[in-house]
């Protein structure tokens, strides 16, 4: 869209769909492997269309997979030297995320 | 750009709105803010009657034109894009529009994720304009039997396939008139659920006459969204809200409702509103029940009769009505500027639809989501046609009569001609079934009598969403955007 500003979410959603090339390219670099994210560059927790249904897996299902092998998306402690007892009795992330508590360096 | 393109005028709605100009696209419900080439362009479109879609406009005429305004500042590039735009919305087309049919509507697979329970038939009092053709007094009531209701369960339960979440309204009648039977299914649908692994989640709308602080609590344990109809101050509220011998509700209604509110901790308690002849002071009622009573929103509904009943709104009240919802929804939107939510349902809804850019195909989800029980067992299209002469749609013995609902259904969503010109037909799409099946005796008749007024509460909602969104978008996050529609 040239002279067209999106205004609500469809608007949006339009607009995006076409452009699909471009998200094409997008979706093909989320795809490889780009790294952890840092803290330092916000936004790869998102997917191609801004939300969180592309990513190779959800970032909730995600949250130990993200701990054990230092996964993307989300930032969560070093479970494999630092924090070793993070998530021990809260085995299902989904159920017991809110006992799982923010560290501080030692 | 081919040798001719034909504008399509029937899919898009433009407004100006101050110094700004609005398209709205109808087969999408997006909405696009056109920049000064974009408005030029189309008012260059419009303002050719033969710009139909019948008559094409022609490279050479668009080649015209453009040199005609050189010095203006436009450039034929400029121009190319904005007809690229508008070919990609399929405003501007190589072939000639036609009125496009609305996509027809097959529903192979429609899981269930609410189901009313129409759990009695009588009510304690005796409003002058309730709708429902079975209502009786709670003496001669047809209560809904455990029984059955644990069947409605079990069937919702199987028709909801693979959703996480189900819902239970009660209904009536005034529900609380079968207490025991809404405190066992509470504890069968939990269970149930639980076993399922499914959430449940309960609703009621009440009178409120026959709350006291155990059933508050009781209501409170179990996350019920609880409704309570009201209509506004005493001398409004009780013209109609009357009681079996025939006195003014109000009072009782008020102490009960002021109690609730003090009380009720799990959720917003929303007060809904029927508007009727004489008492369609919208703005004072949203204030009475809002500021001075308390209640977290305030919903409007005109009143549901046939052609001729006396609480009928006139066209001059209806008028009114519309009049006061804007009065209403503007000041809804100076406090949304502002950062606050001043509780108007109807204003409400509307902009979180307008947000999301919904588009319906089918006026609600009876039928689809949702289906209600009525106490002989009988699957209605909702709550409202329980005790109707509208054939029912299965019941919970041999279920859902699937092939009955979807030629219903199918019917309903192939709008008659008057809709498919109309710019708000994928937002009405037709209007409440009730409300056409009481005004014309035809579920399936659009609303007519709303029409001109829906259309220039739509614009307001238009407008006011417009403004919103350049004054305070933040208010979509923080209020919309966790409201479920």
């Amino acid at each position: 869209m040239n002279h067209m500003k999106p205004l609500n979410k469809k608007a949006a959603a339009l607009v995006q769909a076409q452009a699909a090339p471009a998200a094409g390219q997008v979706v093909t670099m989320a795809a490889a492997a780009v790294g952890c994210t840092t803290v330092f560059d916000p936004g790869w927790e998102v997917d191609a269309f801004g939300g969180v249904a592309g990513l190779c897996q959800p970032m909730e299902a995600d949250l130990y997979g993200c701990a054990d092998p230092c996964w993307w998306p989300v930032q969560v402690p070093d479970t494999l030297n630092t924090y070793t007892d993070w998530g021990v009795g809260n085995d299902n992330a989904a159920r017991d995320w809110r006992a799982l508590q923010a560290v501080f360096p030692k | 750009m081919p040798g001719a393109l034909y504008l399509d005028s029937g899919s898009f709605h433009d407004i100006h709105l101050g110094g700004r100009r609005v398209l709205f696209h109808l087969p999408t419900s997006a909405l696009f803010e056109l920049d000064s080439v974009g408005e030029e362009v189309l008012d260059f479109l419009k303002a050719r009657p033969y710009v139909t879609s019948v008559t094409p406009v022609t490279a050479a005429e668009m080649r015209e034109w453009i040199s005609a305004r050189s010095g203006t500042g436009l450039s034929p590039a400029q121009v190319a894009e904005t007809v690229e735009d508008l070919r990609d919305l399929a405003i501007l087309r190589e072939d000639p529009a036609r009125v496009t049919p609305a996509p027809a509507i097959e529903l192979a697979d429609h899981p269930l994720n609410t189901l009313v329970l129409s759990v009695s038939s009588g009510c304690n009092l005796a409003c002058g304009y309730c709708y429902k053709e079975d209502l009786t007094t709670p003496g001669g009531a047809r209560k809904m039997v455990a029984e059955t209701a644990r069947r409605g369960v079990d069937l919702l339960l199987a028709e909801s396939a693979k959703r996480a979440e189900v819902n239970l309204a009660f209904l009536g009648g005034e529900p609380l008139t079968n207490l025991p039977l809404i405190r066992g299914i509470v504890d069968y649908a939990e269970a149930r659920c639980a076993t399922a692994g499914k959430q449940v989640n309960f609703t009621i709308t009440t009178n409120a006459t026959l709350l006291n602080e155990e059933i508050i609590d009781f209501l409170d344990g179990h996350r019920f969204g609880i409704s309570i109809s009201i209509d506004g101050p005493k001398e409004i509220h009780d013209r109609r809200r009357r009681t079996l011998t025939d006195q003014g509700s109000y009072d009782l209604v008020a102490a009960k409702a002021r109690m609730l509110l003090a009380r009720y901790r799990s959720r917003p308690v929303g007060a809904r509103v029927t508007l009727s002849a004489g008492g369609a002071d919208v703005v004072a009622i949203h204030s009475h029940l809002k500021d001075e009573m308390g209640f977290f929103e305030v919903g409007f509904a005109p009143v549901t009769t046939s052609q001729d009943h006396q609480a009928n709104l006139s066209p001059a009240e209806l008028a009114e009505v519309f009049a006061g919802l804007k009065t209403l929804g503007r000041r809804y939107l100076a406090a949304a500027i502002a950062g606050r939510n001043i509780g108007f349902a109807n204003l409400h809804q509307m902009l979180a639809e307008l947000h999301a850019g919904s588009r319906k195909a089918l006026p609600c989800g009876a039928g689809v989501g949702l289906l209600a029980l009525d106490g002989q067992g009988e699957l209605q299209l909702c709550h409202r046609f329980a005790g109707s002469a509208l054939p029912a749609f299965g019941n919970v013995m041999d279920g859902i009569a699937k092939d009955r609902l979807r030629h219903f259904l199918a019917a309903a969503a192939d709008l008659p001609d008057g809709c498919a010109v109309c710019r708000i037909r994928n937002l009405c799409a037709g209007g409440c079934y009730h409300e056409s099946y009481a005004r014309y005796g035809d579920a399936l008749a659009p609303t007519r009598h709303y029409c001109e007024l829906m259309r220039e509460w739509v614009d307001f909602g238009l407008a006011g969403y417009v403004e919103l969104l350049d004054k305070n978008p933040g208010f979509f996050k923080q209020h919309i955007g966790t409201r479920r529609t």
